[in-house]
């Protein structure tokens, strides 16, 4: 235990600013979603918005794009968001195997720790950095919205928020839990970052491709994306088991694979 | 290659028919032996003979494709974990992140050991091998491969192991501080550690060690202690006479190297009491024996593998 914690401290120091980074990105996005949503509120332009746009956007967005609740929760499912905070968990992810290309691993396993212990402390890392980053995402829309927002609009459900940042957060892990689970097979640390990230684009690709074309949706149930349906939680819809379930099983099942792999190879 | 363990006790390491390949590249083909506690053992071969991959895998960082290996009587593989709590290992190519100071690596490593660290000894170390304290504060991007070196040695030191492993241990040090180490390695010897360490510098392995063993190709080729390798050169013998004398026959284990009508230098590669009875009969006016040098005799056995 000891040795657990000692390596997550170490591996939470050293990216310590990589994450305030993020986070205070993250606060900075959502300023910038609430105050232009009080501008459209104000002005009317979420009816403008409404008129204009397009009718498969309006399909995918269930409408809420055109609203100031959706507009402000957009962030949640905003493309750049989950790649920032995506590629955060493949940095994490992949920290083992930088170990072992490094030779860092010479140093730590020369002492009596177990190779479980370091793939328990990225895992430990990967859920507390999503915890931090998604948890600074909703402070700051809480904390944005209290602040800015025009007094009669109508604000989003303090459960909706919540339940976003929940599926967020544990879409976030499992994709640290895949990192993980892929770089325990690889040698070079870039090498599994670049297949992942490479995953994460092209099944990202197929959720959106199965939202609209029928006979790609049951391919997009292999795609983590697929268990995120922000709009349709924006829209009201709380939180769904299977989501959660599916999500979970991702990460627990990667997160397995790489305790057994690192347990059998050669650092 | 027989096995031996001088001090008859559990010996600090024990390998056997420990082997390693990877696909058709055999890097260490089934090797056996031991080392006693409390002797310094030199662990010798030119570069890809199989070193490092040996130690590794007494550490259990690489898994043995055949045979076993044990530190004081606990398999490496099996019991990993119990093993390596009395290690204290110093690798060859030291992976640092740039981004910690000295500190931050030895607290790190300290707790990852288990073992208690005395601080007091962290700091007679330092001094030692010449690492200033404020060195400690500086991130190791400000470090140069020395004092990377040195770090490296506190670190595999600092826990008092029952057993040192180092991988060319004083590789980027200069000679005061190989100095230095020299002198902790003894004083650690002294208290009955057991150190095992591989290197280039075979005059370093003479000064040090009390037994080496040379693997080469991935096997052992000559396991012994340091005097016995270097009685394998044979020892030269300066004859000098005191008029010319003619040429006699020698036996087997004598060679002539070189003769001038009163000077002749003969190699005796065994005892040296054949010899005295030949030049008995013959007007000897000086003898002169030359020891061998161990770097002549390793030397040998490097260039039987170039060749």
């Amino acid at each position: 235990m000891n040795g657990l914690l000692a390596l997550v401290g170490h591996s939470l120091r050293r990216r310590r600013g990589l994450l305030v980074g993020l986070s205070l990105m993250l606060v900075v996005f959502q300023c910038f979603m609430v105050l232009t949503a009080r501008n459209y509120e104000r002005t009317g332009g979420f009816r403008v918005m409404a008129a204009l746009m397009p009718q498969f956007m309006s399909q995918l967005t269930n409408m809420m794009a055109a609203t100031f609740t959706g507009f402000v929760l957009f962030g949640y499912s905003h493309p750049i968001v989950q790649l920032f905070l995506v590629a955060l968990t493949i940095s994490i992810g992949t920290e083992p195997v930088g170990e072992i290309e490094t030779k860092f691993v010479d140093l730590l396993m020369a002492r009596p720790v177990r190779r479980t212990t370091v793939v328990a402390r990225t895992v430990v890392v990967l859920v507390t950095s999503t915890v931090i980053a998604v948890g600074t995402l909703l402070a700051a829309t809480f904390v944005w919205l209290w602040l800015l927002a025009p007094p009669h609009a109508r604000l989003p459900e303090p459960r909706v928020v919540v339940s976003l940042a929940v599926n967020l957060a544990l879409l976030v892990v499992a994709w640290g839990g895949i990192a993980l689970g892929l770089a325990s097979f690889a040698k070079r640390r870039a090498t599994a970052a670049t297949a992942c990230g490479f995953l994460a684009f092209a099944t990202f690709v197929l959720d959106y491709a199965g939202k609209f074309w029928k006979a790609v949706e049951p391919a997009s149930r292999i795609s983590p994306f697929h268990y995120f349906d922000s709009f349709a939680m924006i829209g009201g819809r709380t939180l769904a088991i299977g989501d959660v379930a599916a999500l979970t099983a991702m990460f627990a099942v990667s997160a397995a694979i790489a305790g057994a792999v690192y347990a059998w190879r050669d650092l | 290659m027989a096995s031996s363990n001088p001090a008859g006790s559990v010996p600090a390491i024990a390998l056997r028919d420990l082997a390693k390949s990877y696909g058709a590249v055999h890097a260490v083909r089934g090797i056996t032996f031991d080392v006693a506690q409390g002797e310094i053992f030199g662990f010798l071969g030119l570069n890809g003979a199989g070193k490092t991959t040996t130690i590794r895998m007494l550490l259990d960082l690489l898994r043995p494709s055949r045979g076993s290996a044990a530190l004081f009587g606990i398999d490496c593989h099996r019991d990993s974990r119990k093993a390596r709590a009395l290690v204290g290992y110093m690798p060859g190519e030291l992976g640092l992140y740039s981004d910690m100071t000295g500190q931050a690596l030895l607290d790190l490593l300290a707790r990852l050991s288990g073992a208690h660290i005395d601080l007091a000894y962290r700091l007679k170390l330092t001094d030692a091998l010449e690492l200033a304290h404020a060195d400690l504060r500086r991130t190791l991007r400000e470090y140069s491969t020395g004092m990377k070196r040195k770090l490296g040695l506190i670190q595999a030191l600092q826990s008092d192991p029952q057993l040192l492993i180092l991988d060319e241990p004083t590789e980027g040090l200069d000679p005061l501080v190989q100095q230095a180490l020299n002198e902790i390695l003894f004083e650690l010897r002294r208290r009955g550690r057991t150190i095992f360490m591989s290197s280039h510098v075979l005059s370093e392995v003479e000064r040090l060690c009390d037994r080496i063993g040379m693997i080469r190709s991935g096997e052992i080729v000559l396991l012994s202690t340091v005097d016995e390798a270097r009685r394998l050169g044979g020892r030269l013998v300066r004859v000098r006479f005191s008029r010319p004398v003619d040429p006699i026959a020698l036996p087997a284990d004598m060679t002539l190297v070189s003769r001038t009508a009163e000077t002749w230098q003969v190699r005796v590669e065994r005892e040296m009491g054949d010899l005295l009875p030949l030049l008995a009969a013959l007007p000897v006016r000086d003898l002169e024996i030359t020891e061998p040098a161990l770097e002549d005799v390793l030397r040998g056995f490097y260039r039987e593998v170039r060749s």
